[in-house]
């Protein structure tokens, strides 16, 4: 369990990150905001971290594009040939 | 000549009948009309055909008497009899299967009583969909509007979503080997974690494939979570009840399935603002700190002030004494010189006196002894001075 209070997310590990992943953790980091009363230090480094989150996430949601393959049941192919 | 009452022959007729070994086990196939129930509960009605009938009774108990249903195109076994009292003939039923879509409804009602039993669609075992699904297996034909509804519906909602399409058989005889088959292809693809059984609208005998002993059984024991969306809202096959989750149509699936893109990015948008509002609001009340110190720093500097006031009227007292010792003492010398200028022996002059000295012992000659004849003298006066010899 990463303290996103202490610890700076790089852009590159975000990057990594999928759509479930950064989306939870940013709720994490919404929540700890919300709850929690921070030294500033750690504050501006959770806000850092929240909002390099934020971001991926609506890249993500943005530039999706719908992928789709498309296979057929071995029964059919079978009953096929 | 043997003459008989009715009642004789009525009985005679009767015990003919319950002896004929086709008519005491007769199946009829016909279509039920005129259905009755007596307040004893035993149900009356008739089998037709386009031109002929036969009066029918059921009694109370007997097996299958649901299906009994004007209209219903049923076979019917019994034995044929008499009703005594007035003398008809009347089929006695004693099981009635139904046929067409009675047939199948009564399928269905034993293939479910026994599923239900086995535990097959105990609501305790459904599985939760992922909140953010990332590969969902499409099971249905390929063709028709249903499938096109659901990429649609995601492509709007969920771009994120990797579609795998299993074409599959949905209606007639290969359809339900093929479902099942469909389904160990879903739940060996690696990425997926949603697999949906789809199609659309159709008649009882079109649906029937999900209403299949094999097919429902293979729903129970996916490994993945497995979602049914078949037919229309009214239609419920035996797959619906066993799935995770039923959605009443495909595009509700779709909907059901998928979070909103939009309302995504709207609750992030939300998020930045909060962490925007945070990071502000932390910000503010750290300056509001330094604020605070500043302006407490401020109200010590009074003392500071009033230190440095005393030093002033401190400094001015001084000042002020000084003045008026300075000026006692102004006085004191104006005083002393003009004492000292009134006991100026010039001054004296001005009057008419002069001053006489010996000019030898430079003696003030004061007295009358204390100069002798041919003394030289000098006598000064207010403007000037005379140098005179004594006689």
């Amino acid at each position: 369990m990463i303290d996103y209070t202490k610890t700076k997310l790089l852009s590159k590990e975000i990057l990594t990150f999928d759509f479930e992943e950064a989306q939870d953790r940013l709720e994490e980091i919404s929540k700890l905001l919300e709850t929690e009363t921070l030294p500033l230090k750690q504050s501006l480094i959770v806000f850092e971290n929240g909002t390099l989150l934020a971001k991926h996430c609506k890249k993500l949601l943005k530039e999706a594009q719908l992928k789709i393959n498309d296979i057929s049941s071995i029964c059919q192919e079978e009953n096929s040939e | 000549m043997e003459i008989w009452s009715v009642k004789e022959l009525i009985e005679y007729i009767k015990t003919v009948l319950s002896i004929n070994p086709i008519l005491k086990d007769v199946w009829i196939e016909s279509e039920i009309t005129n259905k009755t129930i007596s307040q004893a509960g035993h149900c009356y009605f008739s089998l037709k055909d386009a031109t002929t009938q036969i009066n029918c009774i059921m009694f109370g108990g007997t097996s299958n008497k649901e299906f009994c249903e004007n209209g219903s195109a049923v076979l019917a076994h019994g034995h044929i009899s008499i009703y005594q009292p007035r003398g008809t003939l009347q089929f006695i039923v004693d099981n009635l299967i139904p046929q067409g879509k009675g047939h199948l409804q009564l399928q269905y009602n034993q293939i479910k009583e026994k599923l239900e039993s086995e535990g097959l669609f105990e609501e305790s075992r459904k599985r939760k969909m992922p909140k953010f699904p990332k590969h969902i297996a499409i099971l249905s034909s390929p063709t028709g509007a249903v499938i096109h509804d659901i990429i649609n519906i995601i492509k709007r909602r969920y771009p994120l979503l990797e579609i795998t399409l299993i074409n599959t058989s949905v209606q007639g005889d290969l359809a339900k080997s093929d479902i099942c088959n469909s389904i160990d292809i879903s739940n060996n693809l690696k990425q997926c974690d949603i697999i949906l059984l789809t199609r659309g609208g159709g008649s009882l005998e079109e649906l029937w494939p999900f209403n299949e002993e094999i097919v429902v059984r293979k729903i129970f024991s996916s490994k993945k979570p497995l979602v049914t969306a078949i037919g229309h809202e009214t239609d419920t096959t035996l797959s619906d009840l066993a799935s995770d989750l039923r959605a009443p149509t495909p595009s509700v699936a779709a909907e059901i399935l998928t979070p909103n893109k939009n309302e995504l990015i709207e609750s992030i948008e939300t998020k930045i603002s909060s962490l925007n509002n945070k990071i502000n609001t932390d910000l503010s009340m750290y300056d509001e700190q330094i604020t605070h110190s500043i302006t407490y720093l401020q109200t010590t500097r009074p003392t500071i002030k009033t230190s440095s006031e005393k030093v002033q009227i401190l400094f001015n007292n001084l000042l002020s004494y000084n003045r008026q010792k300075f000026n006692l003492l102004e006085d004191t010398i104006i005083n002393s010189e003009k004492i000292i200028q009134s006991l100026n022996p010039k001054q004296i002059l001005q009057k008419g006196y002069s001053i006489v000295e010996k000019i030898k012992t430079g003696e003030i000659v004061n007295k009358t002894n204390l100069i002798e004849k041919n003394d030289k003298i000098k006598i000064t006066t207010t403007n000037g001075k005379y140098y005179a010899i004594t006689e």
